[in-house]
């Protein structure tokens, strides 16, 4: 019986063994050579900032969001890869939008682009738990697992740094990233934060240290994978 | 400008198990992928023997809650089981079970390394198109000429198909509570060579940050994604003329433990 750090050093999927499911399903998922996330998968930013003031509607906001979907489809760079590429779309993404000038009535605002309502939500629910149980007495130390493109961080960065200066003056912000190309991109997205950015390069399986300080630690399931709505086909 | 990123990892899609019970003692069989010299696929059901889903045995137990294949089949009805026993041709095994015990490794991680966390997380609680004849099955889908394409089995070609569960969260946070307690924290101090008052983590023990269940001194509580999207974000932002808010109607299958 293989386990996972056997099935982790295969070069492809081994043919005459036996492992348990999650093993199974774990290689499937993470194997460095053959794994779907390593080899398949593919995350984006929204590309344009969407205007939700100015639609009419949810099933506009829909349209939007399916126009999107199809351009980065039709993107040279996911046709070129095979069968199997599967696109991502997280609301951190999605919600990152422009929130429409109503007053000035222009749909693009390149300022408003970074207004990132998701990751604000997530900033203001810590920055009050924060306030309520440790300010003064202990440092805001968040942990963040599997960063993504670094656009969470970047957005709770931001807002704590506009709006709450106090405990932004007072922030680390670790991103535990068990992608090398990723943890990369996470510390260029960053850089404007990178005095209270650190990105650890590592699976949290394999932690070692203990951290003895209160923390705030994101596990957030935020990729929302969209699915077609008429999908009758089955393997 | 559209910024595409390859190689994502995200480790928070947590890989299950698969148990199945006899049908006349109960007793748990652990699943079992093997894969013929052909490249072939099958499952098979050994005795229980795995330590990590022991644990997860153990805690789903003590935390109250019963096996999916029990609450929700003819387990429950003692006398459907036993005429079940007279049918000619019949599995002897249950249903099978996914069972999260990749999510109870991390929990016991948090545990262990992370003592003074506080956990936010947010995962599915439900997903459509999951595969058949299993409870708390996954999704496994992969992208063919831009459509997606749901499978039925878990067992395809490792590397071309995504696969992802739902999350139980009242199972999640009740298992929480109990990998949390202070007599686990104690527990794995102590192994840490670090050495207490033994009352230090009990209730009586002075003011302490640790009254509480969660280690952050709070219950975690389960929000809807619109409930904690209500409670913490700006909503006016988000909002289209018809008064629909996108941000709040989208992701109804997504839930938040804080």
């Amino acid at each position: 019986m293989l386990s996972a750090s056997q099935l982790a050093t295969c070069r492809s999927p081994p043919r005459g063994a036996k492992a348990l499911v999650r093993d199974f399903i774990h290689d499937a998922l993470y194997n460095p050579f053959y794994g779907y996330f390593p080899q398949r998968a593919v995350i984006y930013s929204a590309p344009e900032p969407l205007a939700f003031a100015e639609m009419r509607n949810s099933s506009e906001f829909d349209e939007a969001v399916a126009r999107i979907y199809k351009n980065i489809s039709d993107a040279k760079h996911t046709t070129a890869s095979t069968v199997g590429v599967q696109l991502w779309h997280t609301p951190v993404e999605v919600f990152q939008v422009c929130p429409v000038l109503r007053f000035c009535g222009q749909s693009v605002c390149p300022d408003d682009f970074a207004q990132p309502w998701y990751g604000q939500a997530i900033a203001r629910c810590l920055a009050s738990e924060y306030l309520l149980r440790y300010f003064p007495y202990e440092d805001f130390v968040v942990y963040e697992m599997g960063g993504g493109n670094g656009t969470l961080g970047l957005n709770i960065l931001d807002y704590l740094r506009d709006e709450y200066p106090e405990i932004y003056e007072r922030t680390t912000y670790k991103i535990i990233e068990i992608s090398h190309g990723l943890a990369k991109i996470q510390q260029t997205r960053l850089k404007q934060h990178s005095h209270v950015v650190e990105v650890i390069n590592k699976s949290i399986f394999d932690w070692n240290d203990v951290v003895h300080s209160p923390c705030f630690f994101l596990a957030l399931e935020v990729i929302v994978r969209r699915r077609p709505k008429r999908d009758s086909l089955r393997f | 400008m559209i910024r595409s990123v390859f190689n994502p990892l995200y480790q928070d899609n947590f890989a299950h198990d698969v148990v199945r019970y006899d049908l006349n003692s109960l007793k748990a069989y652990q699943g079992i992928t093997v894969t013929s010299p052909q490249g072939d696929y099958e499952e098979v059901y050994e005795p229980l023997t795995d330590p990590l889903i022991m644990r997860y045995m153990g805690y789903r137990h003590e935390a109250g809650h019963t096996p999916a294949t029990q609450a929700n089949s003819i387990l429950s009805y003692p006398l459907l089981q036993r005429l079940r026993n007279y049918l000619p041709i019949t599995s002897n095994l249950s249903k099978a079970e996914f069972i999260p015990t990749r999510l109870v490794n991390f929990l016991e991680v948090l545990r262990d390394k992370f003592p003074r966390h506080h956990l936010l997380l947010s995962d599915f609680c439900s997903l459509p198109n999951s595969i058949s004849r299993a409870y708390t099955a996954p999704v496994v889908q992969t992208r063919y000429k831009g459509t997606m394409v749901p499978c039925s089995t878990y067992m395809v070609q490792p590397g071309y198909f995504d696969i992802f569960f739902p999350t139980n969260f009242e199972l999640l946070r009740d298992m929480y509570h109990l990998i949390m307690r202070p007599r686990n924290r104690g527990a794995s101090m102590a192994s840490a060579g670090v050495h207490l008052d033994p009352n230090f983590f009990s209730r009586t023990w002075g003011p302490s940050p640790f009254n509480d269940v969660g280690p952050s001194g709070n219950r975690a509580q389960i929000y809807t994604h619109r409930e904690f999207l209500t409670k913490y974000a700006d909503l006016s932002r988000t909002e289209v003329r018809s008064g629909e808010n996108p941000m709040l109607d989208y992701y109804a299958n997504v839930k938040v433990i804080f």
